[in-house]
């Protein structure tokens, strides 16, 4: 583990800023029943961010042996899926704890810095059961996002600018998402047929997309938005 | 109508002030689904495999060109291949 917190050494590390991402983490990712980030330490791993105790509680007993999906993230640099704790033949002691507390299925992924790992982020679930491709993907985007916003965001100002521009991206993101839906099951297109039609629009008419995908979720009731320009 | 400019969307990165972890943002914002890292690796190789990622990247490139009075200059999907 010592290796592993070199490169933390002298970083602060903004507590407020990791706190609102696990916060939307646990928004976005659909499994997600409760989501922390893990740093390395002088004194070993520590929660640094949970969505609640529950979080702290399972990391705590993971920390006292020393092994477990997290700390496997952390040392091996990759995302660990456990999706099924009552079959999983790994980390059994931290595997029996964890079930008797609830815990049904993990996915850690790492928080790296070019010089190596320095934490990961951990989605507990408390339903067994795979997790889907888009579930998978945004672990490792948000656990990206924290890689980067440590290795740049040096100041607290930077991190609540940072924080605020993730936000406003995950507004977007499920606005434009929910309209790629409606397009798809009124019109028959496909997904990216669909962005294609609010993209196109967007550059007709000098409209940001997120606006355009606004009007389409408006206008869900009422007449067809594919049916061209508004008049 | 196909104003673009750059022949491929690293070359229309490049011409904006807007920092990987930045553009990483705007394209997440419009429902992208590559990680920073591996939009870091589609920034260098220019093309994207899937056509939807493709445009959603593109389109976030122009909403920032948008800003600064040009016209989407980057290209889309379509503006690569025989349309």
């Amino acid at each position: 583990m010592a290796a592993m917190a070199e490169p933390l050494l002298g970083r602060q590390i903004n507590r407020e800023l990791l706190e609102a991402v696990v916060g939307l983490a646990r928004k976005a990712i659909d499994r997600a029943d409760s989501v922390g980030v893990t740093m390395a330490a002088p004194d070993g791993p520590t929660t640094a961010a949970a969505t609640g105790d529950w979080v702290r509680e399972i990391d705590a007993v993971q920390y006292g042996f020393a092994d477990g999906p997290c700390l496997s993230a952390m040392a091996t640099g990759r995302i660990v899926r456990a999706p099924d704790l009552s079959e999983e033949s790994r980390w059994a002691p931290f595997v029996a704890d964890a079930v008797r507390r609830g815990v049904a299925g993990m996915i850690s992924a790492p928080i790296s810095l070019p010089q190596g790992s320095i934490g990961a982020l951990n989605v507990y679930s408390r339903i067994a059961g795979r997790f889907s491709a888009q579930d998978e993907a945004m672990v490792v985007l948000f656990a990206d996002e924290v890689s980067s916003v440590l290795g740049t965001a040096q100041t607290s100002a930077a991190a609540a600018e940072a924080t605020e521009h993730l936000q406003l991206a995950l507004r977007s993101r499920e606005t434009i998402g929910q309209a790629i839906g409606i397009l798809m099951e009124r019109e028959g297109y496909d997904a990216a047929e669909a962005f294609e039609v609010m993209r196109s629009s967007s550059q007709r008419s000098n409209v940001e997309l997120r606006e355009i995908a606004r009007r389409i979720i408006e206008s869900r009731h009422g007449a067809g938005f594919g049916s061209e320009e508004e008049s | 109508m196909t104003a673009y400019v750059y022949g491929t969307l690293r070359e229309a990165f490049e011409a904006t002030d807007l920092s990987l972890d930045e553009i990483w943002m705007r394209y997440f914002g419009l429902g992208g689904s590559a990680s920073l890292r591996e939009l870091d690796a589609v920034l260098h190789e220019g093309v994207v495999s899937d056509r939807l990622q493709h445009n959603v990247l593109a389109h976030a490139l122009n909403e920032r060109f948008t800003e600064l009075g040009m016209n989407h200059p980057a290209p889309y999907r379509e503006n690569l291949t025989q349309s």
